[in-house]
């Protein structure tokens, strides 16, 4: 059997995984849950396993996935090295995890019925018409210029 | 079981009359025609009744015995209900035979009083008749109480079972079928048993302990007792349901009214489809949150990562890339990237080699790229994230917007009635009637907030049992006997739960078999690409084939219908596999049984009457429909027609005379019949 990730759990999980359907599996709910603790600067350090068991391959086979778990390692730690170290990658998505838990119980953990527009509520709270800007604008122009093969002047 | 012949003396409005069925091969269905009415219901009330006792009448429901001979009769005078069924089972004959007599106590007594109950089932064994010692037991054995509502039922709420909330019957029917009431015994008794070791711990419990036990205890009464509120409110909300109907059929029945009845269904039905159609896009929100949800929040993590990132790579920060096709080319070519040669063997060598795979320097680069390169998408998955939630968002206000429209509508139907003057003989006006609809549906809606209400406050007591039990689990302190006691609770517990664990794994493989069945049998009946099955929840759904997706359709009554047939079918088809099955196991035995039913076709359209019909012969070996003449005529007619042994036609006279009484004589050829 592959490596397994430890995650805190809640009712929650159960609500929105198993009786609403709104993701197919806890690890889809527990990445969604660790950006909303990166966005909302609230990882839990202490109380960051539980119940909640998957194995780390699931996160792995999503590229956007493993995206995420290295930007998180690296924003934590400030560390390039932890693009690759999956071990940390892991601790720290569930860290993050169980901070944005406590996060979407308090946004939309009490809501009576199903929670799926709370939800959409939640993230529209963070629309912006922005796109790349300065150096980041002319970062990912200039990417895409490379990624296709386009000299630049 | 085969059944043979039913007679009647003085049962209701059957005063001495009898009824053959057929058991013909290919013509195993025995038709029994009658208005609205007539006497259809008793004569199913009359199979439970001998049976198990059981009646189901709507009107009069203490009045079993024979109106006409009740009044005929003096005061004092004794009458004998009885309903005599003959019947094979396992090639036995035999005849179960149940008698109440009724001593008239007064001359206004039309009901009379019951002075005996018999009960008696012969069978004939070598030529020779004998009674058998425990009647009650031996129908019991043949068809199980619980079984009765598959065998008997009302065609017309049979429906239901395809309806929302009924998985709880759908389970039951399957748990039934199954017969292991060995492992629902054994898992009431190991809960029983933890409950006595809960007392012993109790006993002898420190007094925080003990405490803990006594408030857990005093939340699972609390809990068993809104379980039982639950369902009482449920039952209620049902019968306000039905009542609602009632109200409506009676509208309906007004010339001046039965447009508008008509015209509410029609709105009532376009918001159904409507709500349907909310669901879907509500659907599409959670497969776009599923997919795409975290990308909007997880942008800034992107964005702030990607520009560190770039800026380190371009001040050489992170290494550049070192990959395993470099440090192969240096092995091939046996010189280092240091100038020392690379021999095979040697540690230098294989030092260069351990490197590949899992450098470091390499991954970090390549994780780095990997980031900033996919920033791009992380973007555009964001407003298309964005764009199709506005999207669905807008398309379901609109559709919101029509469903307040139908409902305004739905309330002008209403206020309308309530202006119409028009009366019944027994003095009930079309505005008296939809006044009375509506307060019911308000009482309707009333319950159902009460059972939201109800199963949350069940949620929260039962989060707080689960607290008590860690608690409890967390208490070291106790003495030996209580330590004992709490094993040997556990213990109980455990088994308990594992075998509640295999029941609900069988359980669901009958589940999967009865889909099997239901597929085939709805399949070939059902409209277009249109399949039933129930689901892990035990839900009777249909679902659409659209666009190889599966999308659960707003059903019509008819396909309900249909597929609530095909799984009482399918039911009746393992009883009789696992019946006709070479097998030796003493448990999950099965059976043939008959089918008998109360108005099938009910409230369907002509074209579901057809399909019915066709469904219905094929759902056991002996099947009894009761139909009222409109109700048979055409499709059910035509379709019936090849497989029906045996007709006979319940001839009712409302004994409106003199000294006449109710009265429903089984006429084997139909006669110039009263009405229908």
């Amino acid at each position: 059997m592959g490596k397994t990730v430890k995650y805190k759990k809640s009712d929650l999980y159960d609500r929105v995984v198993d009786e609403y359907g709104i993701f197919d599996y806890g690890y889809e709910f527990m990445v969604f849950l660790a950006v909303i603790g990166y966005r909302e600067e609230e990882p839990d350090r202490e109380d960051y396993r539980g119940e909640g068991e998957i194995g780390l391959e699931n996160l792995l086979n999503k590229e956007l996935y493993r995206i995420i778990m290295a930007s998180l390692a690296y924003q934590d730690t400030g560390n390039p090295e932890t693009l690759v170290n999956v071990d940390r990658q892991e601790k720290i998505l569930a860290q993050y995890s169980a901070g944005g838990l406590q996060v979407a119980e308090r946004e939309f953990g009490h809501t009576a019925g199903d929670p799926t527009n709370a939800i959409v509520s939640y993230i529209k709270k963070f629309e912006t018409e922005d796109t790349y800007q300065g150096t980041l604008g002319e970062i990912v122009d200039a990417f895409d210029d490379q990624m296709l093969g386009i000299s630049q002047e | 079981m085969q059944l043979d012949q039913l007679q009647l003396q003085n049962f209701r409005q059957f005063k001495d009359e009898s009824i053959r069925f057929s058991r013909g091969s290919g013509q195993g269905v025995t038709v029994i025609h009658g208005s609205n009415g007539s006497g259809k219901t008793t004569l199913l009330n009359a199979f439970t009744w001998l049976f198990y006792e059981e009646v189901d009448f709507d009107t009069r429901p203490e009045r079993l015995v024979n109106e006409g001979a009740i009044s005929e009769a003096s005061v004092g005078d004794r009458l004998t209900v009885s309903v005599q069924l003959k019947f094979d089972h396992e090639d036995v004959e035999y005849v179960a035979q149940r008698q109440a007599v009724y001593e008239k106590r007064s001359s206004n007594d039309f009901d009379g009083e019951l002075v005996d109950m018999d009960l008696s089932v012969k069978q004939r064994s070598g030529g020779s008749w004998t009674e058998r010692g425990n009647p009650g037991n031996t129908l019991d054995q043949i068809i199980p109480e619980r079984l009765s509502s598959l065998f008997f039922f009302d065609g017309e709420d049979i429906e239901e079972l395809a309806g929302i909330d009924n998985q709880g019957r759908i389970q039951e029917s399957i748990e039934n079928i199954m017969g292991l009431t060995i492992l629902e015994r054994a898992t009431r008794h190991l809960d029983d048993v933890a409950g006595r070791f809960e007392d012993e711990v109790e006993e002898n419990a420190s007094e925080e302990l003990s405490n803990l036990i006594e408030k857990k205890r005093s939340i699972e009464e609390q809990v068993d007792d809104l379980e039982r509120k639950k369902q009482d409110t449920q039952r209620a909300k049902d019968q306000v349901a039905q009542e609602i109907q009632d109200i409506e059929q009676k509208i309906e029945r007004f010339d001046e009214s039965a447009a508008l009845q008509e015209r509410r269904t029609e709105y009532r039905e376009k918001r159904d489809e409507l709500e349907a159609q909310v669901e879907r896009l509500n659907e599409e929100i959670r497969d776009e949150i599923q997919e795409k949800g975290f990308v909007p929040l997880g942008i800034p993590l992107i964005q702030e990562t990607a520009e560190e990132l770039d800026e380190m790579r371009e001040q050489g920060v992170i290494p550049s890339e070192l990959n395993d096709s470099y440090i192969d080319s240096l092995l091939e070519a046996e010189e280092c990237i240091c100038g020392r040669p690379l021999e095979p063997g040697t540690e230098h060598y294989q030092q260069i080699e351990a490197m590949k795979g899992d450098s470091v320097a390499e991954g970090v680069e390549q994780s780095a790229l990997r980031i900033i390169s996919h920033l791009n998408q992380f973007s555009e998955m964001q407003s298309s994230f964005f764009e199709k939630i506005d999207e669905i968002i807008e398309e379901r206000k609109s559709l919101y917007d029509d469903i307040d429209d139908l409902d305004e509508k739905i309330d002008e139907v209403s206020s309308e009635l309530q202006g119409m003057d028009q009366t019944t003989e027994s003095g009930e006006s079309v505005k008296d009637l939809e006044a009375k609809r509506a307060k019911k549906e308000e009482e309707k809606e009333d319950l159902i907030s009460e059972q939201g209400r109800i199963e949350q406050r069940i949620e929260d007591k039962k989060e707080e049992i689960s607290n008590l039990e860690e608690e409890i689990d967390d208490q070291r302190d106790e003495r030996e006997e209580a330590l004992l006691a709490k094993r040997r609770q556990r213990a109980a517990e455990l088994v308990g739960a594992e075998l509640d664990e295999a029941f609900q794994d069988l359980k669901d493989k009958v589940r999967k078999l009865s889909n099997k069945k239901i597929r085939e049998t709805f399949g070939s009946i059902a409209s277009k690409d249109l399949t039933a099955e129930i689901t892990t929840n035990f839900e009777l759904k249909i679902w659409q084939n659209v666009g190889g997706k599966k999308v659960e359709v707003d059903k019509s009554t008819g396909e309900r219908q249909i597929a609530s047939l095909a799984f009482i079918g399918s039911l009746v088809a393992i009883a009789r596999q696992r019946y006709e099955a070479d097998s030796d196991s003493e448990y999950f035995t099965g059976g043939i049984y008959p089918l008998v039913m109360d108005s099938p076709f009910g409230a369907l359209d002509m074209d579901h009457r057809r399909e019915v019909s066709r469904v219905i012969p094929e759902l056991a070996n002996q099947v009894v429909v009761f139909a009222t003449d409109s109700q048979w005529e055409g499709p059910v007619e035509e379709e019936m027609t090849p497989v029906v042994g045996k007709q006979y036609w319940l001839d009712f006279d409302d004994g409106e005379g003199d000294s006449e009484y109710p009265r429903t004589r089984i006429r084997t050829e139909k006669a110039a019949m009263r009405s229908d």
